[in-house]
């Protein structure tokens, strides 16, 4: 019934009438005006937005630099996304000067007009570099027509594979070195005459022009084109593909989609926007409190955002702020951001109501390829700032530009220091700098900079800095050290004073200096900051010089010698390897009871994945130690079941005494003792492994348990036991589907001919156990069961058999065989998917016209249809398809139809399906969290991550399927499939359907029905459910996208009489305590609870402020609202109090998992 | 060596005596190193690193290749050029997503499909400049790279086609040593000759079907034996490693010499040679885009089904370059006949 529903949808389209749209599938084509366009924008009372330059003066403006006269170098490509046979490469630099300072470019010179697809651009060296698809050019005039005559190829061998991931965003940093990105599909090979270079996958660059020495900074990110450096010259990146916002950088940080890291660091934003451009806002023009902070452009949701850092560790919190500017025109495509010499903001506007080129086709002709603009943000009741004269200006007047309040006018004087060399500057800046007074921390810091761009290393210099109380100056003063340690005589000895400094950022950078130097002692001395709290960054770094010079220190542990001062320095160094190193010291160091939890967890993962048998059975006997806590049991005990899945490694002795962890009622030591026995082949615990499995209907986590204990076991008995439990027509579905699930993983043909049986009986035709998917998980499964349905002529109900269509359309080996089979075996019509042309128009025509958005959101956000168990809105949601955040503003209609209907035709980058085989036949599809040289790991659709050693992998491909389900709107009526695309292209455009910068409470969970509450809330009343009570069980909700979570969707919970409750709870990290608000829209019949402790609320009023003063650390809070008549929708907001320390940040779902254990 | 042509010009004898005698005091001119020949139809198809890429924009190594030809009256002489920055005998540069095998396929598919007569083949600058891993001896790292090359050398023997007729190993060029603060190279360089030295002996290989290997010795021809660290006064490079356009002016008759094998024209008819030269260029950017497009990802990798239907423009790219073979052909006849009148 359900799939004819959508063909019936499908056939009134066409029946119905035809409206006529512009070309192809876009609605309309947008005004290209530029009236059109300034109507479109919103900003900030006092923010006024004007043209600066527009087409035809530039067009397609794809990176943008300022040179030190102040003149703005624009690259623009018409020809992107790819040449076309025939065509001459003719794609242009801009030279764009506003000559009578009225705020508005007058004088355009094309300085090339023959690149091809340029993605960067930055003038220096008395000419211009250029990357130019495969190669960066550096172009000059020689004779002075402001044309370029002179071209070379100054690097060559990046990677072409997707244009919009070529080299791009050139800058000259503050120390005077070129840097550049380059992401995702690239892969880049380069010869200097330091050597060769190599870059595969995303990452970051700097080259020093002079001596030509080109160097890899950080690897991985998706598509990283912003990078920027504050005015302490730390630096960070933007991901115009990855939604992690702000990513902090520093030496040797790889992120995610870098090729075969093992360990990868995340961004500062989870869930929001993707960014194209990254600048820090300084000067006098902007409004004060706004310097320092940092602008982002957000193309997808035509606006750019800005983001407040505060530090944090070693990191930073960055919390969104109001927007710069929002657009509803729907070609604005903000793609670079700078300031500029008048102290305004400049943003590059692409303008393109498509953007990239994965989606949509290449000659598409609603793709523009002659627009484009760049726009200027002021401030009114503000002085812009006079336009520094530069070129031309004595050295002791440049000198003193360092002071400047002016990014921009400091880094240009440097600049033009640069140009000047060594000889006419070297001696002003000794004096300069003798004359500068202690507190004068920054200028100093110029000081070095500007010698750095002559290459000039002042370690004197650099030094006075790391004396700072400061510790900015403290970080710059190291990073000074970095570039060049391997010419500093005691970098080693300098840079280990630091390694304990009381500011975790300064021990990162103290660490990433001590890696430059390849010996034990830098490694010794790295090792150290092991001992103090250390965040993921710091870790990351000491986890990355441990493995890199490895070979200075693991010759010592492997002579039983401690190369390091303590065992936990050890432990740390070892386990970083990812090798079985030092192993017996760090055993006998566990058995005498010398680590904490934490390192527990650390020997029994690193031992259960290198260690040998005789270590195994060491690890076992520790785990049936009395004193050992529960929870260091079911550590170990996971521990030693991943060996032996993945390494089909047992104990060498001991395997016996796994009975032990049958007894009492410790569950999960139950599970993970009973797939021990199996593993391990203990016979003797079969009669406790099948009572077990026979009381599925009591507990049945134990009995599946049981179940994968007996099936590795395996022989006769278990043959046996499963076939005749799924054959017993008295037992429940829930006990006959186990029998063939766990018959099925053993004997696919013998589990196939049960499951036809089984099948027919699914309650509501669903497949609550898995039986498909027992099936779906092997490489043979889909067809023994295909065989079995055919040979048999089997005839299953039509609900059931659609569940198995679904279920194997979302399966990355596409069992074709068996979905044929199915619809067979239930007479069902394959489903109609592709629309015509006509369809297709008359089916956007609908949405444009009948779309109800917020009922569209209703039907998203249903259980039934699963889009947020995989989709995120702003972070809240799913993580294993793409964040849906501004897909309507950057997505056409008709490709959001098309995703629906056919989920495989459009795959976002980064979503592919990887499909892993198995030698022993196992089949794993999913996405690849992480990759090591010995092991990958794929998060499947259910979000599970399967770890697959590299030694067990037959095939490894990407697969052509997307892991949405096809099928998921084909329960829909037409209108509600109307209203859902509407919600969807709503999404991002400014209105109700953009994620707002406010910190919503997004992640929730949300109390199940419990036995427990209906009674004890007489006696204790709604405290109760805000007890940390054990057997409480909580599911993950998320808001609305205006930050809401509806009563209506929480499970009612009982109370006493007819009275229902719903529960909500989510949690928050205080790197600071302190005073912090929460603002609440409603509260009437509303708890608010801060861990157990009730906060009373002003019930009477409608919304209130809460001030709480909170400690350090995960807290937790609990709403608990008595459900009414109506049933009301919460929105909870976390507000700054003013002047409070307290430093706190909204957890994630997978955050506060992450935490709690 | 030809050294008594008849009315070819003085400059290139210059040019020759000159490479001659670098040539005899290195001692490396070999009995079996007769003069190279083209015949007609020849696809001549170079494969190396960095500084066989970049020959293709500025043209005039191929450029002299060609006059020669016609001078020895070869007829519809076509050159491809597949070098990569960065590539190895392993073909670390020509993989993409996949490890160095993916390129190496990649590459074996491109000559099956030119099927050359002649190749031209550089290898061993950049393995001789990258960073060994840990552990890895000179000797180790070398013999690895001689077991590479003859693993390549075999491959391209049998993947090429039955023309195949010759495979001319060229040997890295050397470095220059720009002065401060760019290396002086004197220890790459000697490194440079150690690996040159191993692939004068590859041409003792025997590969499949008979095919001749022949060496050629640019590492001497341009002065890597003497050099012991001096700055150089006029520079073929623009960092002591990539070729200028005039450097690959000078390396392009220095080959010829080496090759046996007379440079035509250098001085004598700039304006026709030079025209000639642009149409090569221009031939070589339209091949570019034909056999190393970009965007592959989407066009024949794991993104096609959603952009692979843009793929059937690349061998439009076909005609455009057969276009400008007859251009550049109808040029090489002027240019040849200009110096033919003198």
């Amino acid at each position: 019934m359900m799939i004819r529903k959508l063909l019936g949808i499908l056939s009134c389209l066409s029946l119905s009438g035809v409206l006529v749209f512009g070309q192809g599938g876009l609605k309309e084509i947008p005004d290209t005006g530029l009236e059109a366009a300034l109507k479109g924008f919103k900003l900030p009372d006092g923010a006024k937005i004007e043209i600066f330059a527009s087409d035809p003066m530039i067009s397609k403006p794809i990176q943008m630099n300022w040179d030190k006269e102040g003149r703005l170098w624009v690259v623009g490509s018409s020809m992107y996304p790819q040449i076309k046979p025939g065509q001459e490469e003719g794609d242009k630099l801009y030279v764009i000067e506003d000559t009578t300072g009225d705020g508005r470019a007058d004088k355009v010179v094309a300085f090339a007009d023959d690149l091809y697809i340029p993605t960067a651009v930055a003038p220096g060296d008395g000419g211009v570099y250029v990357a130019n698809s495969t190669e960066v050019l550096f172009l000059k005039d020689t004779n002075g027509d402001g044309k370029a005559d002179f071209r070379e190829v100054v690097l060559s061998g990046f990677g072409t594979e997707d244009t919009h991931h070529l080299l791009h965003t050139f800058q000259f940093g503050p120390e005077g070195m070129l840097w550049f990105n380059q992401s995702i599909y690239i892969h880049s090979h380069v010869e200097t005459p330091w050597g060769v270079r190599r870059l595969l996958g995303g990452g970051i660059w700097h080259y020093r022009t002079e001596t030509r020495k080109l160097e890899v900074y950080s690897k991985g990110l998706v598509n990283p084109w912003g990078h920027v450096f504050d005015k302490w010259g730390q630096d960070y990146a933007t991901d115009g593909a990855g939604g992690e916002g702000i990513n902090y950088l520093f030496p040797r940080s790889v992120f995610k989609t870098s090729p075969g890291a093992s360990r990868v660091l995340k961004g500062m934003n989870p869930g929001q926007p993707k960014h194209c451009g990254l600048e820090v806002l300084s000067g006098r023009h902007v409004p004060e409190s706004w310097v320092g902070t940092m602008i982002a452009p957000d193309f997808r949701g035509h606006r750019v955002n800005r983001f407040a850092l505060t530090e944090n560790g070693s990191n930073y919190v960055s919390t969104q702020q109001e927007d710069l500017v929002a657009s509803k025109h729907r070609a604005f495509r903000p793609i670079d951001a700078k300031m500029g010499p008048d102290g305004a903001i400049y943003i590059a506007d692409w303008y393109n109501p498509i953007i990239q080129h994965g989606e949509v086709d290449w000659r598409d002709s609603r793709r523009d390829h002659s627009h484009g603009r760049i726009w200027r943000i002021t401030f009114e009741g503000r002085d812009l700032v006079k336009k520094p004269k530069i070129v031309g200006q004595s050295v002791e007047k440049l000198l003193e530009m360092l002071h400047a309040p002016e990014g921009w006018t400091r880094h240009f004087a440097k600049q033009e220091l640069r140009d000047r060399g060594r000889e006419a500057v070297m001696p002003a800046l000794d004096k300069w700098v003798a004359a500068l007074t202690a507190e004068n921390e920054h200028a100093l810091l110029e000081a070095v900079w500007t010698a750095q761009g002559l290459n000039v290393l002042r370690e004197d210099w650099a030094k006075r800095l790391l004396e700072s109380k400061d510790h900015h100056a403290r970080v710059a003063g190291l990073r000074v050290l970095y570039y060049r340690a391997g010419e500093i005589k005691d970098s080693v000895k300098t840079a280990a004073k630091f390694v304990l400094d009381p500011h975790q950022q300064v021990r990162l950078w103290a660490v990433s200096v001590l890696a430059q130097t390849p010996n034990l002692e830098a490694v010794q001395a790295a090792m150290k900051a092991v001992d103090l709290e250390k965040d993921d960054a710091l870790d990351f770094a000491l986890w990355s010089i441990a493995r890199e010079h490895r070979r200075f220190w693991l010759p010592l542990a492997e002579k039983g010698e401690n190369p390091f001062v303590n065992d936990a320095q050890l432990l740390f160094a070892a386990r970083a390897t990812g090798e079985a190193v030092a192993v017996d010291k760090i055993l006998t160091t566990l058995e005498k009871g010398g680590f904490n939890e934490q390192q527990v967890k650390d020997v029994s993962d690193w031992l259960a994945a290198v260690g040998n048998a005789r270590v195994l059975s060491r690890l076992f006997v520790k785990a049936r130690e009395d004193k050992v806590s529960a929870t260091e049991k079911h550590i170990i005990l996971q521990a030693l079941l991943d060996a032996a899945k993945l390494r089909k490694l047992h104990p060498a002795e001991g395997a016996d005494e796994v009975k032990v962890f049958f007894a009492g009622d410790d569950v999960k030591a139950f599970s993970l003792a009973a797939s021990l026995a199996g593993y391990w082949k203990v016979e003797a615990s079969r009669p406790e492994l099948e009572k077990a499995f026979l009381a599925a209907e009591q507990n049945e986590g134990r009995a599946r348990a049981a179940m994968e204990g007996l099936r590795y076991l395996g022989g006769g008995k278990t043959v046996n036991l499963f076939k005749k439990t799924a054959l017993d027509k008295k037992l429940s579905y829930q006990m006959r589907s186990l029998g063939v699930i766990g018959l099925a993983q053993m004997s696919p043909r013998q589990g196939a001919e049960l499951a036809v049986l089984v099948l027919p009986d699914a309650p509501e035709g669903k497949d609550p156990f898995g039986i498909y998917g027992a099936f779906l998980a092997t490489k043979q499964g889909p067809n023994v069961l295909a065989g079995v349905i055919r040979e048999k002529k089997v005839k299953l109900p039509q609900a059931i058999a659609l569940t198995g269509v679904q279920q194997a359309g979302s399966t990355a080996t596409k069992p074709v065989g068996l979905i044929k089979a199915l619809q067979q075996a239930a007479d069902l019509k394959p489903m109609k998917t592709a629309l015509t042309a006509q369809e297709m128009e008359t089916m956007m025509a609908k949405v444009a016209k009948e779309g109800k958005p917020h009922r569209g959101e209703t039907i998203y956000r249903r259980a039934a249809m699963q889009c947020v168990v995989c989709h995120a809105i702003g972070g809240a949601g799913g993580i294993i398809g793409p964040d849906l955040l501004s897909i309507g503003a950057s997505a056409p209609v008709d490709y959001l139809i098309d995703s629906m209907l056919q989920p495989s035709s459009k795959i976002k980058e980064g979503y592919h399906t990887t499909l892993v085989t198995t030698k022993s036949g196992q089949a794993y599809a999913g996405a690849i969290a992480r990759e090591s040289s010995d092991e990958i790991v794929i998060r499947d659709a259910a979000g599970q991550e399967n770890r697959i050693p590299k030694s067990e992998v037959a095939s490894n491909a990407v697969s052509p399927v997307s892991l949405m389900p096809p099928g998921l709107t084909a329960s829909l009526r037409e209108d509600e499939f109307v209203d859902l695309v509407r919600f969807l292209s709503e999404l991002g455009k400014e209105g109700e359907f953009k994620v707002s910068a406010k910190r919503y409470v997004r992640h929730w969970e949300a109390l199940m029905p419990h036995e427990r509450t209906r009674d004890a809330i007489g006696h204790y009343g709604p405290r109760i459910f805000a007890d940390n009570f054990k057997t409480y069980a909580w599911m993950p909700q998320y808001s609305q996208v205006n930050g809401a979570l509806p009563l209506s969707e929480l499970p009612p919970v009982k109370g006493r009489g007819s009275n229902r409750w719903s529960v909500a709870r989510f949690y928050m990290d205080l790197s600071k305590g302190g005073k912090i608000a929460l603002g609440l829209n409603e509260v009437k019949e509303l708890h608010l609870f801060v861990g157990e402790e009730e906060i009373k609320l002003d019930t009477e009023s409608g919304a209130v402020v809460v001030e709480l003063e909170l400690k350090k650390g995960l807290q937790e809070i609990t709403l608990a609202a008595k459900r009414g008549w109506t049933l009301k929708s919460y929105q909870v907001e976390l507000l700054d109090v003013k002047d409070s320390n307290a430093q706190v940040r909204l957890l994630t779902q997978a955050e506060w998992m992450g935490l709690k254990k | 060596m030809h050294l008594q042509c008849e009315n070819w010009n003085r400059g290139i004898v210059h040019v020759a005596v000159i490479a001659f005698l670098v040539f005899a005091s290195a001692n490396l001119a070999k009995a079996q190193n007769k003069g190279f020949h083209f015949q007609n139809g020849d696809m001549v198809v170079s494969v190396g690193n960095t500084f066989v890429e970049r020959a293709q924009s500025f043209g005039y190594v191929e450029t002299l290749l060609d006059l020669d030809a016609g001078r020895q009256g070869a007829e519809d002489v076509r050159f491809r050029n597949l070098g990569w920055s960065g590539d190895t005998v392993w073909c670390d540069a020509r993989s993409y997503f996949g490890p160095p095998q993916e390129g190496f396929d990649r590459l074996q598919k491109g000559l099956g499909e030119l099927k050359p007569t002649v190749i031209f083949s550089n290898y061993g600058g950049a393995e001789a400049m990258e960073k060994r891993s840990d552990g890895e001896s000179e000797e180790e790292a070398l013999k690895r790279f001689v077991e590479g090359y003859s693993r390549l050398l075999e491959m391209m023997a049998s993947s090429a086609g039955d023309g195949l007729r010759e495979i001319v190993l060229l040997s890295p060029t050397p470095l220059e040593n720009l002065g401060a603060p760019l290396p002086d190279q004197i220890e790459n360089n000697k490194r440079l000759g150690r690996y040159r030295d191993a692939i004068a002996k590859l041409e003792q290989l025997e590969v499949a079907g008979k095919v001749k290997l022949r060496f050629v010795d640019l590492f001497a021809v341009l002065g890597g034996d003497g050099f012991s660290g001096e700055v150089s006064q006029a520079p073929l490079t623009n960092n002591g490693i990539h070729y200028t356009e005039a450097g690959y002016r000078v390396v392009a008759g220095k080959l010829l010499s080496a090759l046996g094998m007379e440079s035509l024209s250098l001085l004598e008819d700039e304006a026709g040679l030079d025209k000639l030269r642009q149409a090569v260029v221009e031939k070589n950017r339209l091949f570019f885009h034909r056999w190393r497009p970009a965007n592959e990802t989407y066009l024949f990798l794991f993104r096609k089904h959603e952009q692979g239907q843009n793929a059937k423009e690349i061998p439009m790219f076909d005609p455009l370059v057969k276009t400008k073979e007859k251009e550049v052909s109808y040029l090489r006849e002027q240019v040849l006949n200009s110096l033919r009148k003198r």
